[in-house]
């Protein structure tokens, strides 16, 4: 579905060699460079720090926009909102459930409950928290750093919103908060179809 | 440098459990509340259990105001790890290819002791009271395995037997309640099968105004994840569900 281009080094090393053969600098190999300087129109990421995506806290309810998993607690129904959060569905009035709020949750994927305490991934760190569901206090009460690697899946949260090119090569540790359109470099673009 | 080559369409292969009394059988049993059947996470025996693509990631929730990780338990079988489901001693983990089953007799080192990879048809063998159902889409990377409803005999945990296989177009989540499953297919809605005998489950009833993916069932009640929202259905007759209230997306 994705697929990466061949890289740059690739290139440079078979217009090196190309270059070699044929002692022209006119030739083929300039198009070579051409194509390995090639843009294409597609999406690129806006990083964020972090810090920024590990404030977990309680709003009020939100759209859903992409659905995910679901856990029954009492009288509530609590759905992923993939990526971002957890609604909280009121469902103590079978004929009128009702979204009473969110809990912002960057990453959020998955839900359990033990002892009453709220356990969800936030990124790749298993957070434990304390949610009254009456008050909607809500308290983080333990998070374990990087205690998980669900973070290569949750990269498909973090797609940009449509089909084409999107920059896919980054370095170090990024946080995509957002996509935007703009011409970006095939070589460090992957393509997604879906 | 960290590059994703593909991110494959997921075969999503759940598993419920039910034993031989008629309790209600839930999908996921060990925490506080109740999770869809198509759970990463799972608690069991004041544990956590995370199955990640190749792993199963063990925390102590003994007390969840100090959670403490105790170990990384590798598979090591060439599959994709994507749904937990606990039952007594033991953990039925769903993966591309099939069901794998670990023993955690000892809550801190599950021990894979069990596995069935939907290679082949097999031998029908003896009728019993447990059974383990298990849906599996989009087969076709799976190479042999095709999308449907697996039923399999888990009597003897270590080696589960295939007892009957259904062709379903696109199978998501499901639910069992008593003597009746629930399986979700997306566009195709739901169908409503009776598995008195669980090795020829009877289709009683197709419900298509809505695209189904995964369902909760609770004391005569269904909850649905819905591609529009979330609809909730009274079952107190279990085959004939009645839809009482919807939340919109």
């Amino acid at each position: 579905m994705l697929r990466i281009h061949t890289s740059k080094w690739l290139y440079l090393a078979f217009c090196f060699i190309a270059f070699n053969a044929c002692y022209n600098p006119s030739s083929k190999c300039k198009e070579s460079l051409y194509d390995e300087d090639k843009k294409v129109y597609g999406w690129k990421p806006k990083f964020t720090d972090i810090n920024i995506f590990k404030v977990i806290s309680f709003t009020t309810p939100q759209p859903t926009e992409k659905a995910g998993k679901i856990y029954l607690y009492n009288n509530y129904l609590l759905q992923v909102e993939s990526g971002q959060g957890i609604h909280i569905i009121d469902v103590t009035d079978k004929k009128n459930p009702a979204k009473v709020g969110f809990i912002n949750c960057k990453g959020a994927e998955e839900i359990e409950m033990k002892d009453g305490y709220l356990i969800t991934n936030n990124l790749n760190d298993l957070v434990t928290l304390q949610f009254n569901f009456t008050t909607k206090a809500l308290v983080e009460v333990k998070r374990l750093t990087n205690a998980l690697t669900l973070m290569d899946k949750n990269y498909r949260t973090f797609l940009p919103p449509d089909t084409g090119y999107f920059e896919c090569e980054y370095y170090g540790i990024n946080v995509i908060e957002s996509w935007y359109k703009d011409s970006i470099f095939l070589y460090r673009s992957c393509y997604n179809s879906k | 440098m960290s590059i994703i080559k593909k991110i494959g369409v997921m075969l999503t292969t759940v598993v419920l459990f039910y034993g031989c009394s008629k309790n209600e059988a839930s999908t996921s049993s060990g925490g506080s509340g109740k999770g869809g059947s198509l759970a990463r996470f799972a608690v069991a025996k004041n544990h956590l259990y995370v199955v990640e693509d190749r792993s199963i990631k063990v925390f102590n929730y003994s007390n969840p105001l100090d959670v403490k990780s105790v170990g990384t338990y590798f598979i090591d079988i060439n599959t994709e790890l994507e749904t937990i489901f606990p039952y007594k001693n033991n953990l039925f983990v769903g993966g591309r290819d099939g069901m794998f089953i670990y023993d955690i007799t000892n809550p801190s080192t599950p021990t894979l002791v069990g596995r069935a990879t939907h290679l082949r048809s097999c031998d029908p063998v003896v009728a019993n009271d447990t059974v383990s159902f298990v849906t599996l889409r989009g087969g076709t990377a799976c190479g042999t395995a095709s999308p449907g409803l697996y039923v399999y005999d888990v009597k003897d945990i270590k080696t589960p037997t295939q007892k009957n296989y259904t062709a379903l177009p696109n199978p998501f989540g499901l639910g069992l309640h008593n003597n009746t499953l629930y399986v979700c297919l997306a566009d195709s809605g739901m169908q409503v099968l009776d598995v008195t005998n669980a090795y020829n489950p009877i289709l009683k009833k197709r419900i298509k105004n809505e695209v189904f993916k995964d369902v909760i069932v609770y004391n005569n009640v269904l909850f649905a994840f819905v591609s529009t929202g979330t609809s909730i259905y009274d079952i107190t007759n279990a085959t004939d569900p009645v839809k009482l209230g919807f939340v919109a997306n």
